[in-house]
């Protein structure tokens, strides 16, 4: 789910358990006791609706579409793929086995921009479907017009989730008066809270979300390429739920975000080119913490943002060993 | 002069003369010389980085810049030359040195104190220069004056033997070797100092720039001629 520039949403996915995980987040679910990481383990087939709104035809959102799904399936360290099976007159939340793709006219969700959900199979954890919708209560473009949102970009965020992809927390937002965030700047397409309408920065996939990606559906040869950063946060010496962790490459510039995820305060950030990095942590405050975790986590947001005093270098194929940073409150 | 008296001569100064006066053999092609000492290299600025994100409107912003520097460091370095002309000598170098990679936060948007974050390397050269000896009427007869020039292989390599980086190193100085011992007959045909002031340049290695840049770097050793 993205939501629109100037409100705060729920995220229907944010009640699902956090997996203890690489980079992002990626979805984990319950199954058969155990929590299995939501990933296709075959290429999904989608299928897109031949509804149309003001500006946008049935070819526009096709091509919108598979512009955004051919976003993804370019990261060259991931496997992934998807296959378009062609139109359908089937809603996109259907559960009927079929991965749908359209819009859907839903005024009462007034601040979701598009939503994205998932049918799988409890007891093995697999991934059978799921559907995107694009509420059609607000104003789309497929071209960057003012005042309409980017579906090419929308898309490439639900497609994201669709993958298997949480939310991201690499972005900067203010509160705006009568509530909600304006985005300031991102450094995800996974950030849960998208850019005004008119942009089309969302368009392009970010290191963060290529090491989400790469993380669910690596190339073969990633384990021996790439590296990772593990580690631990603290407070007073307890351990801290929903740390902000991000990685920063001085070779490139590029930030990698992770999350300590469980009650011991572990973050693990994986998918890093190797070499030289500088480590950031700070609180979950540029989004409501339920875009990326339950209702009920204790995420602590009491602390002031630090860097680790130290450069932490990531191995080729291996990981940093454990870092540990303890924060102080506020 | 003793052995004593040589290396007594290498710690304090180079410019001081053996007490022996005898003339200044001629050095034949073929001779070899080993020479070991410490050398300094001085600090590199690596290049900075600003950790950006991406306005709606396309536009950077930053959310902390940070700057990278290798700091100044001592180490070793070894050189075995052989005489190929009269006034040339072809000789392999290699240098080990434990500098910090020091990478120092700025600037961050959200307040955060700035840190210089630092993790030690390990820096391995191993290169070829060439030693051209300089014809210098004031000069002792014991006393030879050079400029000299190579270029060769980096390798930089974090504590825990992770290679980091390969590069290039290119040195280029001048200096002055000081005979302190000459003995024609013997097998051993002389022990002497050597001092030289040099510029080098490292191209690549840890540099997140990717770019060349260059320190000073200042070696003293002690070499024996056979
Ligand atoms: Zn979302």
């Amino acid at each position: 789910m993205i939501r629109s520039t100037s409100i705060a949403l729920v995220c229907a996915l944010s009640a699902w358990q956090a997996q203890p995980a690489f980079a992002y987040i990626k979805f984990g679910v319950p199954a058969g006791g155990r929590t299995v990481t939501l990933k296709w383990s075959q290429t999904p087939r989608y299928f897109v609706t031949t509804d149309t709104v003001p500006g946008v035809s049935a070819a526009d959102f096709q091509g919108a579409v598979a512009r955004a799904f051919a976003t993804w399936e370019a990261v060259p360290t991931s496997t992934i793929a998807y296959q378009l099976a062609g139109t359908t007159s089937a809603r996109p939340t259907e559960d009927d086995g079929s991965s749908v793709l359209g819009f859907l006219d839903r005024p009462d969700l007034d601040r979701v921009l598009a939503a994205t959900d998932f049918v799988i199979d409890v007891t093995t954890g697999a991934l059978i479907e799921s559907d995107i919708f694009f509420n059609s209560a607000f104003q789309w473009s497929t071209a960057g017009e003012a005042s309409r949102f980017d579906l090419q970009s929308i898309a490439l965020h639900e497609i994201g989730h669709f993958s298997g992809l949480g939310h991201s927390a690499l972005g900067e937002t203010e509160l705006r008066e009568g509530g909600g965030r304006r985005v300031i700047a991102a450094q995800a397409v996974m950030f849960p809270i998208a850019y005004a309408a008119g942009s089309t920065e969302g368009r392009t996939l970010k290191a963060d979300d290529i090491a989400g990606i790469t993380d669910i559906y690596p190339t073969s040869d990633v384990n021996a390429t790439l590296g990772s950063i593990s580690g631990r946060v603290t407070k007073d010496g307890q351990p801290v739920l929903g740390a902000h962790v991000v990685a920063f490459d001085p070779s490139d510039g590029s930030m990698v975000g992770g999350f300590t995820l469980n009650n011991q305060g572990s973050f693990s950030i994986g998918s890093l080119s190797p070499g030289p990095h500088i480590v950031r942590v700070e609180p979950l405050d540029d989004a409501d913490t339920d875009s990326f975790f339950s209702a009920t986590a204790r995420v602590e947001l009491n602390f002031r943002v630090m860097f680790v005093d130290r450069v932490i270098v990531v191995p080729r194929g291996g990981d940093s060993g454990s870092v540990a940073i303890a924060v102080i409150g506020k | 002069m003793t052995r004593r008296r040589a290396v007594a001569a290498l710690a304090v100064a180079l410019a001081v003369r053996a007490s022996a006066v005898r003339a200044q053999p001629v050095i034949v092609p073929g001779r070899l010389e080993i020479g070991i000492g410490p050398q300094w290299t001085g600090h590199a600025a690596l290049g900075s980085r600003n950790a950006n994100e991406t306005t709606g409107a396309g536009s950077p912003f930053t959310l902390f810049s940070s700057s990278t520097d290798l700091a100044s460091a001592t180490g070793l370095e070894a050189r075995i030359g052989v005489r190929v002309l009269r006034r040339l000598e072809a000789e392999v170098v290699g240098s080990y040195a434990t500098p910090s990679l020091v990478i120092q936060t700025s600037a961050d948007s959200e307040s955060a104190p700035g840190v210089a974050a630092k993790e030690r390397l390990r820096q391995f050269t191993i290169h070829g220069a060439a030693v051209w000896y300089v014809p210098a009427r004031r000069a002792g007869a014991r006393t030879a004056p050079f400029v000299t020039a190579g270029v060769g292989y980096l390798r930089h390599v974090h504590e825990k033997d992770v290679l980091l980086a390969g590069g290039t190193v290119y040195e280029a100085g001048a200096g002055i070797k000081q005979l302190l011992v000459s003995r024609d007959r013997r097998r051993l045909k002389g022990v002497g100092v050597r001092a030289d002031v040099r510029a080098v340049a490292r191209a690549k290695g840890v540099a997140p720039d990717g770019g060349t840049h260059v320190s000073p770097a200042v070696t003293a050793s002690l070499f024996v001629r056979f």
